[in-house]
């Protein structure tokens, strides 16, 4: 069975996938992948989801992660939620 | 007595009661947000409460905006909202701003009080308001809500981060909604508006035992809420951070490319060839053969539209300009297309003439425009 992270999109990232949340499985034989990769994983599954990303912040299992994306891994299991920013009133 | 019932509260207690009497809270923003958040704060006993709101209360934001009401339609919020809180309750001195926070007034009011309540609707007002109170040390109560979803943050508080920590860029202008045309459910900026007193109270009584966080609300979604834990601040935040670079108020406007008065920012795409006033519209209308295209959203169609309008989503235009050649008479045939605000039939208007041969036009100003100029029956929404 292969290993699956699950990824959690809030607001506009929600809009843009037209889903709340997905799994996504990590690579073969590997057991995490950087949210670097992840990030460009998710640009090509979802096209509209490019600009959303770029003003997003991200929390994995609940906590924010600041942006360092290439040394941040994700791992089994993990929870990674995109959250961008909500500005309406 | 008056505050009777949460005098006897364990956590808040005589001196908690006097710590509110005692505090200052500016609320930015009296709409869907600040009017809940207002009332509380209003009725618990907070000693001082400015609003800054520049708005006038209209009818269609009454669902959410709930400390106005139908007789107070043209006034200004501001001075509407220090009326309700007269009325609720006499003790509490409330300072109405009927202006623009800008970068030239912005410090000097942030500065006369102990916590900011943001409660504004626009990205450039939210960078302002994190600035004012980074310079001048005040916590930030910050919360926003569109559609089915909120957030609430404090900033600048307890070591914990700012906005541009968390935000550091705007988002680009065309991919910010706004309530009025993104719509909000009342009671979403309800929750979110009562968890800002919450919070401030809880400031204010210095009953804050939390970690920093970042809350979720997703009335769509279970869990409702989720809380995401933040760090301290970024040691390299241009604001905040060990080395700031930003010491004082900004152009806020040109940081994030739309003010705050941008509310559906009127786009002029087109020249006047490719436009039509309503009213001629109005004339044409049963006398020449044409199409009329309405551009708007499904849902928004379904409320009101004009008899004989075709409806063809913007987002669908592209992939439908054979539906809409088949709708010609001859390829000649006149196609006018209209859609709330006057904005999207122009960018329509461009994709239509690059494959039509026959004339096409935005009706300018669109449903909004009929209704004023017109037909007065039409609903405006
Ligand atoms: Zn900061």
């Amino acid at each position: 069975m292969s290993k699956e992270i699950t990824i959690l999109y809030f607001a506009t990232a929600r809009d843009a996938t037209n889903v709340s949340s997905e799994k996504i499985s990590l690579p073969s034989q590997s057991m995490s992948m950087s949210l670097k990769d992840l990030t460009d994983l998710l640009k090509k599954r979802h096209e509209k989801l490019v600009p959303v990303l770029e003003t997003s912040l991200y929390a994995i299992n609940m906590e924010y992660v600041e942006c360092d994306y290439q040394s941040i891994l994700v791992k089994e299991g993990d929870e990674v939620a995109i959250i961008p920013p909500v500005s309406g009133g | 007595m008056l505050y009777g019932r949460q005098l006897i509260l364990p956590d808040l207690g005589k001196s908690g009661q006097l710590k509110l009497k005692n505090t200052s809270i500016l609320i930015v923003g009296a709409g869907g947000l600040g009017s809940p958040a207002a009332i509380y704060l209003a009725a618990a006993g907070v000693g001082k409460l400015g609003i800054v709101d520049y708005d006038k209360v209209e009818k269609s934001n009454l669902h959410r905006q709930i400390i106005h009401n139908e007789t107070r339609e043209g006034i200004s919020k501001a001075q509407s909202a220090k009326m309700t809180i007269e009325g609720l309750n006499s003790l509490c001195n409330c300072v109405a701003y009927e202006i623009l926070l800008d970068s030239l007034s912005a410090l000097e009011i942030v500065q006369q009080y102990d916590i900011v309540v943001d409660a504004t609707d626009n990205v450039a007002t939210r960078y302002l308001l994190n600035d004012a109170c980074v310079i001048s040390g005040k916590p930030l109560v910050s919360g926003s809500a569109l559609r089915m979803d909120g957030q609430l943050t404090v900033y600048n508080y307890k070591g914990g981060p700012c906005y541009r920590c968390l935000f550091p860029k705007p988002p680009p202008p065309e991919s910010v909604l706004n309530c009025a045309d993104g719509g909000i459910l009342g009671v979403v900026t309800g929750v979110i508006g009562c968890l800002q007193a919450l919070q401030a109270i809880k400031i204010a009584t210095e009953n804050d035992e939390s970690p920093n966080n970042l809350l979720i609300f997703s009335a769509t979604s279970y869990p409702l809420f989720r809380s995401i834990k933040l760090r301290s601040k970024k040691k390299d935040c241009v604001i905040c951070g060990d080395h700031p670079s930003i010491t004082k108020l900004q152009d806020y406007v040109q940081f994030c490319g739309s003010g705050a008065l941008d509310k559906s920012p009127s786009v002029k795409e087109l020249g006047r060839e490719d436009r039509i006033e309503p009213k001629v519209y109005h004339n044409l209308r049963n006398e020449t053969p044409h199409v009329l295209i309405d551009v708007r959203e499904t849902v928004q169609y379904e409320i009101c539209s004009l008899p004989s309008s075709i409806n063809i989503p913007l987002k669908d235009l592209p992939k439908r300009i054979e539906d809409v050649k088949k709708l010609l008479e001859t390829p000649n045939t006149s196609v006018y297309v209209i859609c709330r605000l006057g904005n999207d039939s122009q960018h329509a208007v461009n994709i239509l003439k690059n494959y039509l041969k026959g004339e096409v036009k935005d009706i300018i100003g669109g449903l909004y425009k009929w209704s004023l100029e017109v037909d007065q029956e039409f609903p405006i929404y």
